[in-house]
């Protein structure tokens, strides 16, 4: 497929005004949560899924239900728990006993946007099959394959406190995961906003969605991803992409690096980045603003910076310094 | 001087053994000179801190220079303090304060400041200061004391015992950073050190040094003085006095010390008292010539004597520890016979050492020039500006002398990405070079207009921002850049740049 020049521009143009909209929508709903909301918005772009850590409380479901609302895609929420099987996730056949037949019924996961709540609760068994599913985009059931829905965006949350019970991710399973991204407390002026906004429209503890619009259709979401491809990515970006990959293998701290599929989100995170701010090619900064929610899970820390209390942003932080910036 | 009062035991002593006595000396007053060498050495150290703040190049650089060449002036309160202590006066800090005041004249201080070149300072301080003697009379009164003395190994020894003190702190600094953290090898770490923890660690393996340096070359002083003056005897004689004072049977142990006296001093006492009674110094020199030429003068005689059988045998445990102490004693005799030779050629050696860094330095003259060139044009706060930046040259000497007339060559001949190359190029460089911006090689452009917004005048970084938009478009947009738009760059540039040019 080639784009000329100048339609390529119309259309990045027009995409990014659709997704700057699609990005204030979503902030009527979600307040205090910026870079998040960027984050996740450069993730339904990338065509990647999202792991999501925060304690309690914090709005990560009603930022999921509100993404979706905007993007005029489905929803649904699984609450992973120690008892949740494969197929409460997947689906499952059963037999009809009016029909005489076999029928599948789907699971929650044939949806546009999949809210997987505490995945961390579910044991290994069943978080396999939400991961498998994500990567390969296809259910099967009694041998028969389905078709997940496209776009399909995984959020799944994990719970940095209490930790007993749980079953943690391994390095393999998060690596499928594209960011992996922080929700903290918001500031004080922010939390005051929430309060008054979530009191004073609704009774109980309902999320209100209904400040958010549909802006785009998943059609529309297809659309812009296609686009992505077809922005310039300098060489020296690429170099810089993968140097910075490269370097969390040789880093003094850190155990395992990041393998090319990091290198491969990176790049695909800096287009959307460069996306969001209205360009058809990356920059440096593209893929710097980015690198921290791509590779902080990719990377194990060795044992006596995890004991000193070292997290992988700050080595990142440390590492993204030294990486020498390209200049064309 | 009451030699009565002395606290350590008078005997005659080799230069070893005297150093060994200083270090004792050292070890059981340390704390106390540690102290007074800091009254003397931190005011000095603050001072040079803010007179070097008045120079070019480094501070500590500077700071540290001075340092060196003052380390005599900070040593006077300690010798005074050990004078007196020696002789169990042990005087409060500010009486000594008071004294170093008293006897530090100009002329003193000036003496004491060229013994920085001195290898033989803390030998020769104890003259000047306490025995008063300066100018022909202190070096006469050296060349009696330093006849066969060599104190200068002593200097040398120091020299390098701080040196590898010096370098031992910086390296156990380097050793307490985790391993992990380590943001730099060890070669590195001590190659390209930052010049404050030189200092700093140099000041403080001089405070851990001096007194040991001080207390060993005061005490090679006295075993001199010990020697040339007889002190031992004195003080023999006069127990012996006082313990047949004591003693009411006084005259027969009277007759027993007339007879020890005369004993001991058979030889020459009848010469003893003739000389005694000659005061012309001219006389003097002619007999002290005589006495010296005279064959029995420094006589050895070696006597042998039968020792009875039945003597108790010295016990060794086994053949391992005959030899073990064979070879103890043959290393304590190496060092006797080379101690001499050290301290002879010590000298020598030093000055070979010194001939050879000067060389060496001749021999670097041009690169050490662009060196001091480049510390001077840095200026003040010490910033070294970079060469290359992200692959770009930006020594100055790299761009045209007119670099706006030289990108509006490049845009009117229709090369505009080059043009708006030279352009960046040309305006880091400025920044770099001329305002001392710290642009690391691992700051993206937007990081690059940051430190400009934070350190230069808006006009500056406006048109820092627009250049960089422009660049970026070029660089990796890949598109060519609006020919209006880059010639408003260009005079924007000869404006805020081009007078400076």
């Amino acid at each position: 497929m080639t784009i000329d020049k100048a339609e390529l521009t119309m259309n990045i143009k027009d995409g990014t005004a659709r997704i700057r909209a699609l990005e204030q929508e979503i902030k009527k709903s979600v307040i205090g949560q910026d870079r998040v909301v960027r984050e996740m918005i450069i993730g339904l772009l990338g065509g990647g899924h999202i792991l999501i850590e925060g304690v309690p409380g914090l709005g990560k479901t009603l930022l999921a239900r509100t993404m979706a609302k905007a993007a005029g895609s489905q929803f649904n929420r699984i609450q992973f728990t120690p008892d949740l099987m494969p197929s409460d996730i997947t689906g499952h056949s059963m037999f009809d006993m009016q029909d005489n037949v076999f029928k599948i019924r789907r699971g929650p996961i044939f949806c546009h946007i999949l809210l997987a709540d505490e995945i961390n609760r579910a044991p290994a068994k069943t978080q396999s099959a939400l991961l498998e599913a994500m990567q390969e985009q296809q259910v099967t059931i009694e041998g028969k394959s389905l078709k997940l829905a496209h776009p399909f965006l995984v959020m799944a949350t994990q719970n940095p406190i209490e930790q007993e019970g749980t079953y943690p991710l391994p390095q393999a399973q998060t690596d499928r995961f594209m960011f992996k991204i922080y929700i903290n407390y918001p500031d004080n002026e922010q939390e005051i906003d929430i309060v008054q906004s979530v009191t004073s429209n609704s009774v109980g503890d309902g999320l209100d969605t209904d400040k958010a619009a549909s802006i785009l259709s998943p059609g529309e979401i297809i659309a812009l991803q296609q686009l992505m491809p077809t922005m310039t990515a300098d060489e020296q970006i690429v170099n810089y992409v993968v140097a910075i990959v490269r370097a969390t293998r040789s880093w003094n701290g850190i155990d395992y690096g990041a393998g090319p599929r990091g290198a491969i989100n990176l790049l695909r995170a800096a287009r959307g980045s460069a996306l969001l701010s209205g360009r058809d090619f990356i920059t440096p900064d593209d893929v710097k603003d980015i690198a921290l929610p791509v590779l902080r899970h990719r990377i194990k820390l060795s044992a006596d910076m995890e004991i000193e209390g070292y997290t992988a942003d700050m080595i990142l932080t440390e590492l993204l310094d030294t990486v020498k910036a390209p200049r064309l | 001087m009451n030699l009565e009062r002395l606290t350590v035991e008078i005997r005659p002593r080799t230069p070893w053994e005297a150093i060994d006595l200083g270090f004792i000396i050292a070890r059981r007053w340390y704390w106390r000179l540690w102290y007074l060498w800091l009254v003397g050495a931190v005011p000095a150290l603050l001072l040079f801190l803010v007179v070097t703040t008045l120079l070019p190049l480094s501070v500590a650089k500077w700071c540290l220079i001075l340092f060196w060449v003052g380390k005599p002036l900070y040593e006077p309160p300690l010798l005074i303090w050990l004078s007196k202590a020696l002789f169990g006066d042990r005087q409060p800090y500010h009486q000594i304060l008071q004294e170093f005041k008293k006897i530090m004249t100009v002329k003193r201080f000036c003496y004491i400041l060229a013994m920085r070149l001195s290898l033989s300072r803390s030998f020769s301080m104890p003259v000047l200061l306490l025995e008063g003697l300066e100018g022909k009379k202190g070096r006469q009164r050296l060349s009696i004391l330093q006849d066969g003395y060599e104190p200068a190994f002593l200097s040398f020894a120091s020299f390098f015992i701080e040196l590898i003190l010096t370098f031992t702190i910086m390296s156990l600094l380097y050793y307490l950073v985790p391993e992990s953290l380590r943001w730099i090898d060890f070669g590195d770490f001590i190659f390209t050190i930052d010049s404050w923890m030189i200092l700093g660690a140099y000041v403080l393996s001089c405070s851990i040094f001096a007194p040991l340096y001080i207390c060993s070359g005061f005490m090679l002083y006295i075993s001199r003085r010990v020697q040339l003056e007889a002190w031992d005897i004195e003080i023999g004689f006069k127990r012996i006095r006082q313990r047949l004072f004591k003693r009411k049977n006084g005259l027969k142990h009277t007759v027993i010390t007339l007879f020890l006296v005369m004993t001991i001093f058979s030889g020459f006492g009848t010469h003893s008292d003739a000389y005694a009674k000659i005061s012309d110094p001219e006389k003097a020199k002619e007999i002290i010539g005589e006495v010296l030429a005279d064959r029995k003068f420094g006589e050895e005689v070696t006597r042998y004597h039968w020792v009875p059988k039945d003597r108790e045998e010295k016990v060794v445990d086994s053949t391992w520890a005959e030899a073990w102490q064979e070879l103890l004693e043959s290393i304590a005799q190496l060092f006797e016979n080379i101690g001499p030779i050290i301290g002879k050629y010590g000298k020598i050696a030093l000055l070979c050492f010194a001939g050879i860094v000067i060389i060496i330095l001749l021999l670097k003259h041009t690169h050490i020039r662009r060196w001091l060139n480049a510390g001077l044009a840095a200026g003040k706060n010490g910033h070294k500006p970079v060469e290359v930046l992200f692959g770009m040259d930006l020594r100055p000497e790299s761009l045209p002398d007119d670099l706006g007339k030289a990108c509006l060559e490049l845009l009117n001949s229709g090369r505009k990405r080059e043009a708006m190359s030279l352009l960046y190029r040309g305006t880091l460089s400025r920044l770099v070079n001329d305002h001392g911006l710290d642009i690391l090689a691992s700051f993206t452009e937007n990081e690059c207009c940051q430190e400009v917004r934070s350190r230069r005048p808006t006009v500056e970084a406006n048109f820092f921002d627009n250049l960089t938009s422009l660049w970026i478009i070029t660089a990796y947009g890949h598109r060519d850049p609006d020919g209006n738009h880059c010639s408003d760059l260009v005079d924007n540039w000869q404006s805020i740049y081009g007078a400076k040019s």
